[in-house]
């Protein structure tokens, strides 16, 4: 069934702002459902848009990991074709995480306090920090920088990533994260280690492939390269400095 | 990826003087049209790169190295790598991937990996006789910075809004008003009971004035003023604040068309007060006087009874 894309209302989104703590509150008194939404505000918190999206239902189980890469899959397909205007705005996943996946963009982010909050359903800046980090906008994005539309196996790197929370937030610090080439790449070395030993890398291992990958564009224009090349360079530096990940 | 003033082992010619290495009669720029967009398309009208440098040419015309422009909209995550050449020629790229601020950066890259020869006419003497090698992929010449705002407009997808939201502030105090400035919109904070008042009312067109003097009009001047305070030290105050938000920006067009000129942070800030209200076509006083009539519906005053 198909239904219409919705975004939040600019004033509903402001007065989620400015009543945070009352908000965090209600969600945790109303942890099933984000209906009582309108009913706080006393209007339709939601506006309509023209675009139309296959309706979609995320599983749901106390251990959120249990279904966090399915639920990020299912969002993904769901959402993928919308123009950049919707799909980056943070009025739209407002929508998404209080009526679409409400009880899982509670578990998503750890809303220990109305800050926390803030930043994870209706952030002050609208920009690429605040939809990566966004509750369930950081599910649908990390699906969306691991999949590769030319393998049998698309989703093959996304686990990788969903496994790996440090790895995905020293990613979203530098842009050239968004050229999927690199991505890639260095998830490859990432499911090179798992594959051998069942482990992710550490902190501090993940930091130094990173490393490795953002000083390819010291001096080249590490847009040029291909996945295979840059996967090269990576092994090529990253396993002298730990060759027990690779015996 | 900002060079800016990035150190290179070896010569580079960047746009920017003081960061090149190439004599000062060599350049390389990224030259287009302004551009345009609709639902369909970004264009970038002529596109092209001047490349002032009978090496690089030399390298470019014998495909020992290529122009390339990254186009980058960080806000979409959009991030692409385009060829492009000494020809001017219109770039396209599809609407529904970019949206805010864009990026736009010319390289010279090597496509293989070349030994120069340092005594090059066209490098500064500082890199005479120091061998120099490229290697594949290296960025041999730089031209960044340059960047636009794409916005589209929303009507055609959602109702198009005011850029002015009150919204309620479940702990204010009674008659408590704030004001809250983000990217798109300017929020005028009241109190629950304020608000509710205020959503009752504002249905009667007939009210716009006392509102617009009693809350947009002190909000206004608030935002530009607090907003323009932020950008003071910039190269560009206007045009930076306009790039970056939206109700500045809609503000700057609505002084245009009614006064018919640019404005001028000097002289028109200390205006300002006066500029919003003419905006408004000066709710202020008008309020007041519907406020008198509001209290003596008869339109005499109250001594008269």
């Amino acid at each position: 069934m198909m239904i219409n894309v919705k975004m939040m209302k600019p004033e509903a989104y402001r007065t989620l702002q400015a009543n945070k703590d009352k908000i965090l509150e209600l969600i945790k008194s109303h942890p099933d459902s984000g209906d009582w939404l309108a009913q706080y505000l006393e209007y339709d918190p939601y506006e309509v848009t023209t675009y139309e999206i296959e309706n979609f239902v995320l599983q749901y189980d106390k251990d959120y990991e249990t279904y966090s890469v399915y639920n990020g899959i299912v969002l993904y397909e769901a959402l993928k074709d919308l123009p950049a205007r919707i799909l980056y705005s943070t009025y739209f996943w407002a929508w998404i995480n209080f009526e679409k996946a409400y009880r899982q963009a509670i578990q998503s982010v750890k809303i220990s306090n109305s800050q926390k909050l803030e930043n994870g359903w209706f952030p002050k800046l609208h920009g690429r920090r605040q939809i990566m980090l966004g509750a369930m906008s950081r599910e649908f994005i990390k699906v969306k920088m691991t999949v590769d539309e030319s393998s049998d196996d698309k989703y093959s790197l996304t686990k990788y990533l969903f496994g790996d929370k440090s790895l995905y937030i020293m990613m979203m610090a530098r842009n050239i994260t968004d050229n999927y080439e690199v991505t890639h790449a260095i998830l490859d070395i990432v499911k090179i280690v798992y594959d051998k030993n069942g482990i992710f890398l550490t902190h501090l291992q993940s930091n130094a492939l990173l490393k490795i990958a953002f000083n390819i564009g010291s001096v080249m224009l590490v847009d040029s390269l291909s996945r295979e090349e840059i996967r090269s360079i990576l092994l090529e530096e990253f396993e002298p400095l730990y060759p027990d990940l690779f015996n | 990826m900002p060079i800016g003033n990035r150190l290179f082992p070896y010569p580079v010619l960047n746009s920017t003087e003081l960061y090149s290495s190439y004599n000062s009669n060599c350049s390389f720029n990224l030259v287009y049209d302004d551009g345009t967009y609709d639902d369909d398309y970004l264009i970038l009208p002529n596109l092209y790169c001047i490349v002032r440098s009978d090496f690089l040419v030399s390298l470019i015309q014998s495909g020992r190295a290529e122009i390339k422009m990254l186009f980058e909209c960080p806000e979409t995550m959009y991030r692409r790598l385009f060829p492009i050449s000494m020809e001017p020629a219109d770039l396209r790229i599809a609407s529904d991937k970019v949206n805010g601020i864009c990026y736009l950066s010319a390289f010279v890259i090597a496509t293989e990996d070349i030994a120069v020869d340092p005594n090059s006419n066209d490098f500064t003497d500082e890199v005479a006789d120091i061998p120099i090698v490229f290697e594949k992929y290296d960025i041999l010449a730089v031209d960044e910075g340059h960047k636009h705002r794409i916005d589209f407009d929303l009507s055609d997808d959602i109702k198009k809004s005011s850029p002015f939201k009150v919204v309620p502030v479940d702990d204010y105090l009674e008659g408590k008003m704030t004001v809250d400035w983000g990217s798109d919109i300017i929020s005028i904070q009241v109190s629950k009971n304020a608000f509710d008042a205020y959503r009752a009312s504002k249905v009667q067109s007939s009210l716009n004035n006392i509102y617009f003097s009693m809350l947009v009009v002190p909000a206004l001047i608030y935002s530009i003023e607090s907003l323009l305070r932020d950008y003071s030290e910039k190269d560009s105050p206007l045009d930076e604040a306009s790039f970056d938000y939206l109700w500045f920006r809609s503000f700057i067009k609505s002084f245009e068309r009614k006064y018919n000129r640019e404005f001028n942070l000097t002289t028109d800030l200390d205006q300002l007060d006066d500029i919003v209200q003419n905006l408004f076509d000066y709710p202020c006083g008008k309020g007041v006087v519907l406020l008198s009539n509001m209290a003596t519906p008869e339109g005499g005053s109250e001594d008269d009874d």
